[in-house]
């Protein structure tokens, strides 16, 4: 028997290896902790490595991008990301190495991280023999279909959130987004009363009326609601895909599907 | 020389390197070609150009004039300084923002339309580090059997990592612990490109010869921040533990910029030791 959920603005149905979740709502970005203390001097501090990495990034990217004659993307994009590695799938955070990436991209080699429509990232183990970490990124202009492909080698370095630098430093989510959050905590958390498996993969799409708003932001958002609540199996996650869709006023919505490989 | 007897050496004059130089990025970043760039970009550091003699390169770097113009015209062709002139008999150069490298075609790319200036690669994914000038002195750039490629480029990824207002020396997650017992994070080897023991090695060495020392930090959860973060608070010798602190062995640089100890001290309400 299939299981069936519907409460007033959600839709969940379990098929034999999938779950879909239908949330009819504008989605909610992701929005970074913010200082509190800023007027005394405070300054938010960034991960060193992630800084190393994420320079590392952008060099290769507008390498290949100005070797193959092409200029900053600037026409909706999609971005896909293969990441071969010999960490164990549970020490590793898809959305987290996706943003990193990205920030290595941004201003230039793809204008503006609001003009990614679609992103899909695979984890894939790396070979016994050979037994290195390496990621391949393909940008491809979803206008004019061009594209350039170029591998990271070495291992990637997730994103981390920036900290306060003086001692005692405050920091602090905005308020709204908190209570949006944790509504979508508590939404999917109703949820795992009629579902309890866990899947290995997650394609989210965002049908938003407002395209400014990070594809890769809403994503975090969800992933972070579907992981408290045990709906990725950690231990096997392989891959996400993120899609931003435009919407009309009173048809924003958020499509979730959970796989099982 | 034994542990009691390292000070801090305070450094007045510092120059910048960017950070992709010292890592396995330009496969031909080595040997000579790493050792003139270094030369010119200390030279740069408090004269904005360059104009060495090719005598003086020479005598600074115990090379032969054939080596030093084949250096020179190595690292002018891949856009990693610029002739703008004659000083005398000399050239003239500036050192440029460091060139994109293409690895499937194998050249490199001019990024000249960067300045290169603190202001300009700040706030940008062009980080640098600031190199103190004293710790060049002597024969780093000069003796290659004593400073061997890797052991520069350890020295300067150290550096890379040093932050001592914020860490009381090196950033731990990228590197920590005592001479006998080292993390080093992964892509750290990686960047460096050498098997995890040489640079545990190579750093150990810096330890034996006062380079850096350890130096044991308290790390402590700041419960104003919603991520409950462990902050660097002051030297164990210069503070109460609380219940919940942590103690790491930050590995400390001894030549240290003196506006980043001013920093420090700032910081940490002088519960660092200096």
């Amino acid at each position: 028997m299939r299981n069936k959920f519907i409460t007033s603005n959600l839709i969940a149905q379990e098929h034999p290896s999938f779950l879909t979740i239908n949330i009819e709502k504008e989605p909610v970005a992701y929005e970074r902790p913010q200082l509190i203390f800023q007027q005394t001097g405070d300054k938010l501090f960034q991960s060193l490595l992630m800084m190393h990495f994420q320079q590392r990034v952008m060099h290769i990217a507008s390498a290949k991008l100005i070797a193959s004659n092409l200029s900053i993307f600037h026409n909706p994009v999609s971005v896909e990301i293969t990441l071969v590695t010999s960490v164990s799938p549970q020490d590793v955070r898809l959305e987290h190495a996706v943003k990193s990436i990205l920030d290595g991209l941004n201003n230039v080699v793809i204008q503006d991280d609001t003009l990614i429509m679609n992103i899909q990232i695979w984890l894939e183990k790396a070979s016994k023999s050979y037994n290195k970490s390496y990621t391949i990124v393909t940008i491809t202009d979803d206008v004019s279909n061009a594209s350039i492909t170029f591998k990271i080698d070495g291992p990637v370095v997730e994103k981390v959130l920036a900290i306060p630098y003086n001692i005692g430093g405050g920091l602090e989510y905005a308020q709204q987004f908190q209570s949006e959050l944790s509504t979508i905590k508590n939404e999917l958390s109703l949820l795992r009363g009629t579902f309890n498996t866990s899947y290995e993969i997650c394609h989210i799409c965002f049908h938003t009326n407002n395209l400014r708003k990070d594809v890769d932001n809403m994503y975090l958002t969800y992933i972070y609601s579907l992981r408290v609540n045990g709906f990725l199996d950690t231990k096997k996650t392989v891959g996400f895909g993120m899609y931003k869709r435009p919407a009309i006023n009173g048809e924003e919505k958020t499509l979730i599907n959970l796989i099982s490989k | 020389m034994a542990k009691n007897q390292i000070q801090i050496r305070i450094s007045t004059n510092t120059f910048m390197v960017d950070r992709m130089v010292f890592t396995n990025y330009y496969p031909e970043m080595k040997g000579d070609n790493l050792r003139v760039y270094l030369l010119m970009c200390r030279v740069v550091g408090f004269k904005s150009t360059f104009f060495m003699g090719i005598d003086a390169i020479k005598k600074e770097l115990n090379l032969s004039t054939h080596y030093v113009n084949q250096v020179m015209d190595f690292l002018e062709k891949n856009y990693f300084i610029k002739k703008i002139g004659k000083v005398g008999r000399a050239n003239e150069y500036v050192v440029i923002t460091v060139p994109l490298y293409d690895s499937s075609t194998k050249t490199y790319i001019s990024r000249e339309s960067i300045p290169r200036t603190r202001y300009n690669l700040k706030d940008s994914l062009n980080g640098y580090i600031e190199m103190p000038i004293e710790v060049f002195q002597g024969s780093l750039l000069k003796d290659r059997s004593l400073w061997t490629d890797r052991k520069i480029k350890v020295l300067m990824i150290l550096y890379s990592y040093h932050y001592i207002d914020m860490f009381g020396g090196i950033d731990p997650s990228a590197i920590h612990g005592n001479a006998n017992t080292l993390f080093i994070n992964e892509y750290v080897v990686y960047q460096i490109g050498c098997h995890i023991n040489d640079l545990k090695r190579t750093i150990q060495i810096f330890i034996r010869d006062g380079y850096a020392i350890t130096v044991k930090t308290v790390f402590r959860v700041n419960v104003n921040s919603c991520l409950l973060e462990k902050q660097y608070v002051g030297d164990l010798t210069e503070i109460a533990l609380q219940p919940g602190d942590d103690v790491i062995n930050v590995i400390r640089m001894t030549c240290i910029p003196d506006i980043k100890l001013i920093n420090a001290s700032t910081r940490t309400q002088g519960a660092i030791k200096l």
